[in-house]
């Protein structure tokens, strides 16, 4: 599962929703996420090519399944619980192979 | 490019005929310019022009899709006769930043990342223009209105920033509910230029008008404009100080009526425009059917737009007049189209004849009557439709001939409610003389540019021999036609008649006088002579007297032999 969130600079809703997406993934010990920051300040064509109309926004894509959350991630709710379910999802894939 | 030069705001050019007259030059450059409409009203067809026509002259433009994928974008404008391919992703782009189904609001956002990568693609490409279009559905998302006010600010301060033009195209509600007022109505207040453009039923059918409603820093003429979506695009009805840079022909084309061809110096100029008004069955038709009758016979194509009658109908009345059109119909040289004027646009009767026109390439145009127009939609839109197609038929060096339904019926009432007659090179007005109970038909050419032409009122007569022209009486100041004009023509001959007789009588009267006088002159010489000779002898007589009286005397003095009397002087 591939968590990218991209943020303008330092701008205060950038911040706010990097601070929640990173205690939610310190909650889950970077367990089977792939986790990426991307200043579109930075790295315009990172924005283009996602194809961004806002920042902050989280995009959790797991194979195939993508999911975007436009916003400063003040209502954990959303995000987390996808966020988590991906990764419920995920390991009982891998636990049933291995 | 050109400079504002009332304000020294730079201004860029859209393009689209009619609009940079309205805008005195075009849009501010390095400036937010605000298109409001509803749903259908043209804002995505005139920026995409805007940006079309820059991309032809070479100057970058991008265009970022929130509504509409860039596919859809180009499908709509697909119909249009532009070589997008031209120009697609060499000088026009196309980015999508579509508010997709996956999007959730999570929270307080801003555009800085949208902002980001249209900077991004504004430097790769150049582009000068940028296009925002459909920018009520992101502030739609947005949510609130503050958000939406503060990010809109970013905008313009971005647009600032990056000295591009940018147009942002925004539906706005019904213009009186206040519905937008309530929800993006501070929209206007942050744009540099406002452009509102209505789709609104007139007489039944939809119009499309386009107003300035804010021009920052620069005068706007504020007016209402009709602007018509047909296959070349936008084009706003806006006149005022257009330049007209027609090539000009000196050719003429006969009218089909040869002593009407006399009275216009020869014909109609090609190429040029013909305005035939009047009232209902004053045979404007018929008019139109000569002309046409004429070009196809000099094996020329005509094209005839009907709205009153079917093609059948209109082949079987002149046929009445000794006009036949059905074998040129036949082989293809004439194509007659008749059309229903009410319930569609003009602006769709303007696209169906451009396409006609387009397919069937004709030297001639008759559209009879133009006045349809104004039943689909209104005068204004008549009129700028009527314009435009005669714009568009004489670049093509299309001779036009309309016909025009005149309502008001009064004698002197010559103008039309469209101003056709203004924009019309030649205008001929038949009307109806009535005079002692009779209706008889009357044409006057009331201008014909270029062309010297007779100011007389001739009367119009149909028969089956074909239209032709006839002189009026004029008689006291009174022009008469018809049963009035052959009645006094009959009475004139009568007086002339009983004048000739009189004249003769008179004359032999005087010579019989003279004959007579001469007669007494030869009686009263005789007569002279007479007493002349008379008087002769009278003379003769008595010198006879004389002399014998002194030899008396004499003879008797001698035989007295007296001496001489001195007394006497002997």
């Amino acid at each position: 599962m591939k968590v990218s969130l991209y943020v303008a600079g330092d701008a205060p809703t950038s911040r706010a929703a990097r601070q929640a997406l990173e205690a939610l993934l310190d909650e889950l010990r970077g367990v089977c996420v792939n986790y990426e920051l991307v200043d579109v300040l930075l790295h315009p064509e990172r924005a283009l090519k996602a194809g961004l109309l806002a920042t902050p926004t989280l995009i959790v894509d797991a194979g195939g399944r993508s999911r975007r959350f436009v916003g400063d991630l003040a209502n954990r709710g959303d995000f987390a619980e996808t966020i988590k379910a991906f990764c419920d999802q995920q390991r009982d894939a891998t636990q049933t192979r291995g | 490019m050109s400079e504002g030069a009332h304000t020294g705001i730079d201004k860029l050019p859209t393009g689209i005929e009619g609009l940079d007259l309205l805008l005195r030059g075009g849009l501010p450059a390095r400036r937010l310019t605000l298109l409001l409409g509803s749903a259908g009203a043209g804002k995505s067809v005139i920026s995409l022009q805007t940006l079309y026509n820059a991309a032809r002259a070479g100057t970058p433009g991008l265009v970022v899709c929130f509504e509409e994928t860039p596919q859809e974008i180009l499908e709509n404008v697909g119909d249009f006769d532009w070589d997008l391919g031209s120009c697609l992703d060499r000088t026009l782009h196309l980015m999508e930043a579509h508010v997709g189904d996956d999007f959730f609001a999570a929270g307080d956002f801003d555009i800085s990342g949208l902002l980001a990568a249209v900077a991004s693609k504004v430097e790769a490409t150049g582009a000068r223009w940028v296009v925002f279009d459909g920018l009520d559905a992101l502030l739609r998302a947005l949510g609130g209105h503050r958000a939406g006010l503060r990010e809109l600010l970013r905008l313009r301060r971005w647009i600032a920033e990056r000295r591009v033009a940018a147009i942002v195209t925004a539906k706005s509600g019904e213009p009186d509910s206040g519905a937008y007022g309530s929800e993006f109505g501070f929209l206007p207040f942050v744009a540099d230029c406002v452009v509102r453009l209505t789709y609104d039923p007139v007489e039944d059918v939809f119009v499309r008008s386009i107003r300035v409603s804010k021009h920052r820093g620069g005068p706007s003429a504020g007016a209402q404009v009709p602007f018509v979506i047909d296959g070349r695009g936008v084009t706003v009805a806006y006149r005022e100080g257009r330049r007209l840079d027609h090539q000009v022909s000196e050719t003429r084309v006969s009218t089909g009526i040869s002593r009407l061809d006399h009275l216009i110096g020869g014909g109609y100029l090609r190429a040029s425009s013909v305005l035939v008004s009047g009232s209902p069955g004053t045979a404007k038709t018929t008019l139109a059917a000569a002309l046409a009758h004429a070009a196809c016979a000099r094996g020329e194509k005509a094209l005839f737009i009907s709205f009153d009658e079917s093609g059948a109908q209109i082949v079987r009345n002149m046929r009445s007049v000794g006009i036949e059109l059905d074998g040129y119909q036949a082989s293809g040289l004439l194509r007659l189209e008749g059309f229903r004027a009410h319930g569609i646009s003009a602006e769709d009767h303007l696209l169906e004849i451009e396409a006609l026109i387009q397919a069937h390439e004709p030297a001639l145009l008759l559209v009879d009557p133009v006045s349809a127009l104004a039943k689909a939609g209104g005068h204004r839109l008549a009129a700028a439709v009527t314009e435009r197609l005669l714009d568009r038929a004489k670049s093509l060096g299309i001779t036009v001939l309309m016909t025009s339904l005149l309502e008001d019926l009064a004698p002197d009432h010559e103008g039309t409610a469209s101003h056709v007659s203004t924009i019309a090179d030649t205008w001929i007005a038949l009307s109806y003389n009535v005079h002692a109970g009779e209706r008889n038909r009357a044409l006057t050419i009331i201008k014909a540019r270029g062309t010297e032409h007779s100011n007389q009122v001739r009367e119009l007569r149909l028969s089956a021999q074909g239209p032709t022209l006839t002189d009026v009486y004029t008689a006291g100041g009174e022009v008469l036609m018809g049963t009035a004009r052959i009645e006094r023509e009959v009475q004139a001959q009568r007086e002339h008649q009983r004048r000739e007789t009189e004249y003769g009588a008179q004359l032999s009267r005087e010579a019989a006088e003279i004959d007579e006088m001469q007669e007494r002159i030869k009686v009263l010489t005789r007569e002279l002579e007479a007493r002349r000779r008379r008087m002769e002898a009278v003379r003769a007589d008595y010198t006879e007297h004389e002399r014998s009286r002194e030899d008396e005397v004499s003879r008797v003095r001698r035989a007295r032999d007296a001496d001489p009397d001195p007394a006497r002087g002997e």
